[in-house]
């Protein structure tokens, strides 16, 4: 059985089953594939918006339902310094996608060779298919800066059989160049209200009650991410059979209440006990494979509103300058901590302060 | 590895337009008097230095390149004669070591004119080659000065090591005024068959920043939808709402806003803006409307380079932006 998510997963750009929300911006890239000459694409926008699906849908409308006979490889590249390496791939006869920051820093020698190798061969009856086969590059936004310049005049090469989408959370990572050369198309989050329409649709059809208030919670615990916002739905139903209760909490992730505790931990005395304290808990979470950028941000979310305003500003700052560095650095527990104490001095002075 | 052969578009099909309306002559690079009239120089047999073409994206540095030697060499003999080499071929310190001196110094057939014995050798995107690789160009492009001359492009050349530098002649290929741009767009407009208004043009031009590239690449997106008579789609694409919208409301608000009031417009566009560019506008928002004291501007300038940086370096965007815009605060406080 097939999770709420894929199964009311839009299948048409527009039209009866299509996307239900950016309703211009889907019409103009329905457009755009109408004619022969779609020009490169470059999506982005947050996890959960629909980017994917976009691309799925437009590569139905380029191909057809050839498009969605899919297969898996694994291909095999070797470097120049004769390192072998395996990527997975899935690929039907218009197209490929792959990731390429799989392979760390080699992704430029993937690139290279993926764009070349697909432009070697054209469609032998241009005249029944589109003339062009697409690339479908995921997560185009690690890819290094070697790739990215990889790709560049390959792009603009073999353009006549060859098409490359790009796809990507953030925009401000792919270099200049790469962009004058696509049409960006910047995908948006969904708004409550739209993510509210959807979960409404997707219950109705699964013929499922649930409650006004419990469905406002999933919309607010969501964040505005369409994929999270079904799936809690969907453990909510599992849950509870087909009776949901008025009062029934859809529960956060446990690692979410732990890092609230520990939050709270932080603001109830500023000392280095708590410091080790904190520590313990926050290599606890780390060794639970949550990313440290992630731990960071919820961290700050549940601290600022305990702060007055005078000091917010200031610890905002203090909190982009240590995940700087956490990112630039290799040990993440340490930036964490650093931040942790930066916090603590700026609340206790602050509250110690005679009014 | 094999290069893959470029093959001819069928007539009439999917040539993107960037490519279609690639300048073929000098004579249609637009807007780089210094470097055509060199280059037309060159062709009429005056002396052909080494060359290094930089400037921003998009406005015909690899076009001129091209556009020379297509100009320059008979169609039989330009294989034979140029040697392209661009960041997705591989470009270690070994391919200069062999390719590229081999080429060099490979001998070609003495013919009548003067101006065929000698080859060229374009190299794209040099800023992205490694040091080491740059560093052993400096001896292939003087002991090859006989026989090859080297086209380099950059987009910025602080990027080359000096000695690379010091063995050519530099150009600069400026970034293109509106009325230039509009003319090429509104040519290309006619050929198409896609009407559009000046204001629209307009728009298209304004986006893109000066770079050509990407006007050309937006009015082919565009072209669809004009076929359609789509007057509704056309505007929403030359106008997308939520950034501009989004600054104007920052724009306004800021000054007066409460911090719970800016954690809420953080929240709202941190998964909806464009990042880096978005901070920009903003910025360039506040400095139109001269709500910024100069004493802060500075500070504020400051603070741009910083998020930026940091952005790039590949942080939260949401985090950034909440400094940024909270720092922006405390300056109308104070």
């Amino acid at each position: 059985m097939a999770l709420w998510v894929d199964k009311y997963r839009p299948k048409q750009l527009f039209g009866k089953d299509g996307v239900t929300f950016n309703l211009e911006q889907a019409q103009h890239l329905k457009y755009l594939v109408s004619d022969n000459s779609m020009p490169h694409l470059l999506f982005c926008g947050p996890s959960g918006a629909g980017k994917k699906t976009r691309i799925k849908c437009l590569l139905r409308e380029l191909y057809g339902a050839g498009a969605d006979r899919t297969q898996l490889l694994v291909k095999n590249f070797v470097t120049p310094s004769n390192r072998k390496l395996e990527i997975q791939t899935v690929s039907s006869n218009y197209h490929i996608e792959l990731t390429p920051s799989d392979v760390g820093i080699y992704d430029r020698v993937v690139v290279q060779d993926i764009v070349k190798e697909m432009a070697q061969t054209s469609q032998i009856d241009s005249g029944a298919q589109k003339p062009f086969k697409v690339v479908v590059l995921s997560e185009a936004d690690s890819l290094t800066r070697d790739a990215q310049h990889g790709l560049r005049r390959t792009m603009e090469k073999y353009a006549n059989n060859c098409r490359i989408i790009l796809c990507c959370e953030s925009l401000s990572r792919i270099i200049e160049p790469l962009q004058s050369r696509c049409i960006v198309v910047n995908v948006p989050a969904p708004t409550e209200n739209d993510i509210s329409l959807i979960i409404r649709d997707v219950l109705n059809r699964e013929r499922v009650e649930m409650p006004e208030a419990v469905i406002e919670q999933i919309i607010k615990k969501s964040e505005r991410n369409l994929r999270r916002a079904l799936l809690m739905a969907e453990a909510t139903r599992m849950q509870n059979g087909n009776t949901i209760n008025d009062n029934f909490i859809v529960p956060k992730p446990e690692w979410e209440t732990y890092i609230e505790e520990t939050a709270k931990l932080i603001l109830s005395k500023q000392s280095s006990e708590i410091v080790a304290k904190v520590r313990e808990r926050i290599y606890e979470v780390l060794s639970r494979c949550i990313p440290p950028n992630i731990i960071f941000n919820k961290l700050l979310e549940f601290l600022l509103p305990k702060c007055a305003d005078e000091i917010v500003s200031e610890i905002v700052s203090e909190a982009a300058y240590f995940e700087h560095r956490l990112v630039l650095g290799q040990k993440a527990i340490f930036h964490i901590e650093a931040f942790v104490v930066a916090f603590m001095d700026i609340y206790l002075t602050h509250s110690s302060k005679p009014k | 590895m094999v290069e893959a052969m470029e093959i001819d578009p069928p007539k009439g099909t999917s040539e993107t337009w960037t490519e279609k309306y690639r300048p073929k002559t000098l004579n249609d690079v637009a807007h780089q008097e210094e470097v055509v009239t060199m280059l037309k120089g060159a062709l009429t047999g005056k002396d052909l230095p080494h060359l290094l073409f930089y400037g921003p994206p998009g406005t015909g540095k690899t076009s001129a390149a091209l556009a020379f030697c297509h100009e320059l060499y008979p169609k039989n003999v330009f294989k034979d004669r140029v040697l392209e080499l661009n960041a997705s071929d591989e470009r270690g310190i070994s391919v200069v070591r062999n390719k590229i001196s081999f080429f060099s110094k490979r001998a070609i057939n003495q013919s009548e004119n003067r101006l065929l014995n000698v080859k060229i050798v374009i190299l794209d995107e040099v800023d992205a080659m490694t040091r080491d690789a740059q560093s052993a160009m400096r001896r292939v492009i003087e002991d090859c000065s006989k026989t090859t001359r080297f086209i380099l492009i950059c987009n910025y050349v602080s990027r080359l090591i000096a000695p690379i530098v010091s063995r050519c002649a530099k150009f600069r290929f400026k970034s293109l005024p509106a009325e230039v741009q509009i003319d090429r767009l509104r040519t290309i407009c006619n050929s198409e068959n896609t009407p559009l208004s000046e204001e629209d043009l307009k728009i298209v031009m304004k986006t893109s920043e000066g770079d050509l590239r990407r006007a050309v690449c937006t009015l082919q997106s565009l072209a669809p939808v004009l076929k359609n008579g789509d007057e509704k789609a056309k505007n929403s694409f030359l106008h997308p709402t939520n950034d501009s919208e989004i600054v104007k409301e920052i724009v306004s608000l800021l000054p007066s806003a409460k911090v719970p009031q800016v954690f809420e417009i953080v929240k709202r566009t941190a998964k909806s803006c464009s990042g880096v560019t978005f901070l920009r506008k903003v910025f360039d928002e506040f400095l139109e409307d001269d709500l910024i004291n100069d004493d802060n501007i500075a500070i504020m300038g400051k603070l741009v380079a910083k998020c930026e940086k940091r952005i790039l370096d590949g942080c939260d965007l949401q985090n950034n932006l909440l400094d940024f815009l909270l720092t922006l605060r405390s300056t109308f406080i104070n």
